[in-house]
């Protein structure tokens, strides 16, 4: 038995422990989230620290064995702690960066994708002040334009659009179906801070809706009714916003909730037109809703914010989009193509940068990785020397650096992508990348996230491959009596 | 037994100088021997030394040791017999600062077949030494004189027949600088073994067998005793 059982059994319970934290990451509040992850992480990096580093027995001074190959590794590694803990945090920072941007930029374009084929509209109509060029996933809430000041997001509801709309959509040659929404109003459950958690309601038709229906597993006239609610994916528990899920009067219920989409859908608490209605009457009765934290409603009776449109098959949408925009006074229709391609092309800079920075992280990385190896080959020529002057062969010392470097990056970039891995799956980072980057995105499906992974597991396994290589090489390159008075300077 | 013929160690430095760091030296060590290469600075003696103990290629010329030519084996088959036949002894200090001063005795034992009782073995020349209390300790925590005590129990460690020393005495006190040539006089006289040690140390010389002198890369005839 060459390992010593406490620090053994330590780091197997810090190891177990920390993925069953990480495991159990169901986070209600950022701070706990980020200390739910942070303590994760650290319990699993003490773990492999004591299982791969620390629970190896020193040999007891009348062992007749003599010191192992990974027992030199392993005490040059623990002896220079400093030097393997800032070259790991290098390689895990880059193969961070380079997971991240593999994660985010394909995370944006599912999110635009599903998101376009969920709501399973042709053509949105909106109020023709509206702007789609600004931020078109904003628009699909309603939210016309948006302002940073101060550090507080702010939103402006464009104008409502009377109830008549609809019928008017529908009566033109070709709809198929139309369904009315209703932005009753927005509110910032964590006092706005730096925009987080922006929650909308949005009242919608409970029959006939077809956005909705495509999501849920119930149909919506059930799931409205009463005082029910629909959530979208981000929305916390109502016992946790404030006034606990009781607006203008109203308690909600919360019957559903919607699958994420990545986008400000995900803020979403969707009610029937009556219940917001009920709303603007206890508005009316003389309340106001600014005693309760909430902004005064601005509707009217019957008003509604969009109008979503389906098209008969066959009916080409863009026509039909024009003809809306034509024969409709005070509106200006949209394909849901040409919102996702806007989406598309507005973020396709931005994920280029992405996709581009991920290669030159690589490139970048593959120099670190090299520039460390040999800094560290060099610092032990030293030890090199002695160890073949003792004899040591040109391939046991080349195997000797190998493994160390080969250790130190694999566990790092391992480490660097179960950070990044559950980061992502992350509420804080969730909201982080759509509202700093003002950019739409959702995890990808857990097939995609590990294919990913497996992609950074190779390109961590090439890149410490690559290192361990010509650590090797260089080293098989030294005299030995020379490394060994260069290594004493 | 060790034998020279017609060593060179030529290096070309920037600007096509040619340094002749050996040139041309033939030399016979009888086995049982304690041959000593006395020399200045940048004579030569260290090169000499790392040829003939294989650690470094020579330009021209052959090294035998007990009648095996060191360059026509392969790496590893000249790694293991540098491993079973020859201990080194270096004018700096060697030691592997990760390792404790205890697992830097044992450390010869792995690359060398057949060595029994390695932990015992290791601490007897420890105590060879006088350094068997600073088993655990790390050579840092060691003085230069204690490191180079340390060395030459390693290198004594797979028994091997040669022992090449390197300057053993340099920067070391008097008392120190005795106390390591008579460990070293033990060795040759208790093995017994062949010795060549290099030094610049002309105070030295009544310790070896046969003494020569070098200068400029080349091993003068004249014998100094």
């Amino acid at each position: 038995m060459t390992l010593r059982a406490a620090p053994l059994l330590g780091g197997f319970a810090a190891l177990v422990g920390g993925i069953g934290l990480i495991a159990a990451f169901a986070p209600t509040d950022h701070l706990i989230a980020y200390a739910q992850v942070g303590s994760g992480v650290l319990a699993v990096t003490v773990g492999l620290y004591l299982i791969l580093i620390v629970s190896w027995h020193d040999l007891r001074d009348h062992d007749p064995r003599s010191p192992r190959l990974y027992s030199l590794v392993r005490r040059e590694v623990r002896r220079r702690a400093l030097r393997t803990a800032s070259s790991g945090a290098a390689i895990a920072v880059l193969v961070g960066i380079l997971l991240s941007s593999m994660l985010l930029t394909n995370g944006a374009a599912y999110s635009i994708s599903s998101t376009k084929d969920k709501l399973g509209a042709d053509v949105l109509v909106v109020p023709s002040q509206t702007s789609l060029s600004a931020q078109p996933f904003y628009t699909l809430t309603y939210t016309g334009s948006s302002a940073a000041a101060s550090g507080t997001l702010s939103f402006s509801i464009p104008p409502y659009l009377e109830g008549n709309v609809t019928q008017q959509v529908a009566s033109i040659s070709g709809v198929k179906q139309t369904t009315p929404q209703l932005l009753v109003t927005y509110f910032f459950p964590s006092g706005g801070c730096g925009g987080l958690d922006v929650v909308y309601i949005v009242g919608a038709a409970t029959t006939g809706n077809f956005v909705l229906d495509s999501w849920l597993p119930t149909n919506v006239s059930q799931s409205l009714g009463g005082n029910g609610a629909i959530a979208g994916g981000e929305v916390p528990e109502f016992s946790q916003l404030p006034a606990q899920g009781q607006y203008y009067g109203v308690q909600l219920q919360r019957q559903a909730t919607l699958p994420r989409t990545g986008t400000f859908l995900d803020h979403v608490i969707f009610v029937s037109m009556e219940t917001a209605n009920k709303m603007l009457q206890w508005q009316k009765a003389g309340n106001d809703p600014t005693r309760y934290g909430m902004q005064a409603l601005s509707f009217q009776e019957g008003q509604i914010s969009a109008v979503f449109v389906k098209f008969k098959d066959g009916a080409n949408p863009a026509d039909g989009a024009a003809a809306v925009s034509a024969r409709v006074s005070g509106v200006r229709a949209y394909t849901l193509d040409s919102i996702a391609k806007a989406a598309a092309v507005q973020y396709s800079g931005l994920l280029s940068i992405f996709s581009l920075s991920g290669v030159l992280v690589w490139v970048g990385s593959l120099a670190l990785v090299a520039t460390v190896a040999s800094l560290a080959t060099n610092e032990m020529r030293g030890e090199i020397g002695v160890i073949r002057s003792l004899g040591g062969s040109r391939g046991f010392v080349r195997k000797m650096v190998a493994t160390q470097s080969a250790l130190t990056t694999s566990v790092a970039g391992l480490m660097a992508i179960l950070a990044v891995w559950i980061a992502f799956n992350s509420p804080v980072v969730y909201d982080s990348v759509i509202l700093a980057f003002k950019m739409p995105y959702v995890p990808p499906s857990p097939s995609l996230t590990g294919l990913y992974v497996a992609m950074a597991v190779l390109i961590v396994m090439v890149t410490a491959g690559i290192g361990a290589l010509l650590a090797a090489r260089i080293s098989g390159r030294m005299e030995a009596y020379e490394a060994i008075r260069k290594g004493a300077r | 037994m060790i034998e020279l013929r017609g060593l060179s160690k030529h290096y070309r430095l920037s600007g096509d100088v040619l340094v002749k760091a050996v040139d041309k030296v033939d030399l016979t060590v009888e086995e049982g021997e304690f041959a000593m290469i006395i020399g200045r600075s940048g004579s030569g003696k260290t090169t000499l030394l790392s040829l003939i103990g294989g650690l470094t290629k020579p330009t021209a010329g052959s090294v035998h040791v007990d009648g095996v030519d060191l360059w026509s084996m392969s790496d590893s088959e000249q790694s293991r017999f540098r491993a079973e036949k020859i201990g080194f002894v270096f004018q700096i200090p060697s030691l592997l600062p990760t390792l404790t001063v205890l697992d830097n005795v044992k450390l010869p034992t792995m690359f060398s077949r057949g060595v029994d009782k390695v932990g015992e073995k290791a601490l007897a020349l420890l105590e060879m030494v006088g350094l068997s209390e600073k088993a655990h300790a790390y050579p840092s925590q060691l003085s230069v004189g204690q490191q180079k005590r340390v060395a030459l129990a390693r290198a004594l460690m797979n028994g091997p027949e040669i022992v090449l020393a390197d300057e053993p005495t340099s920067d070391l006190d008097k008392a120190t600088e005795l106390e390591i040539m008579r460990l070293i006089e033990k060795v040759h006289e208790e093995g017994p073994r062949t010795l060549v040690m290099v030094t610049h140390n002309l105070e030295l010389v009544n310790y070896a067998t046969r003494v020569r002198t070098m200068d400029n890369g080349v091993l003068s005839k004249s014998a100094g005793q």
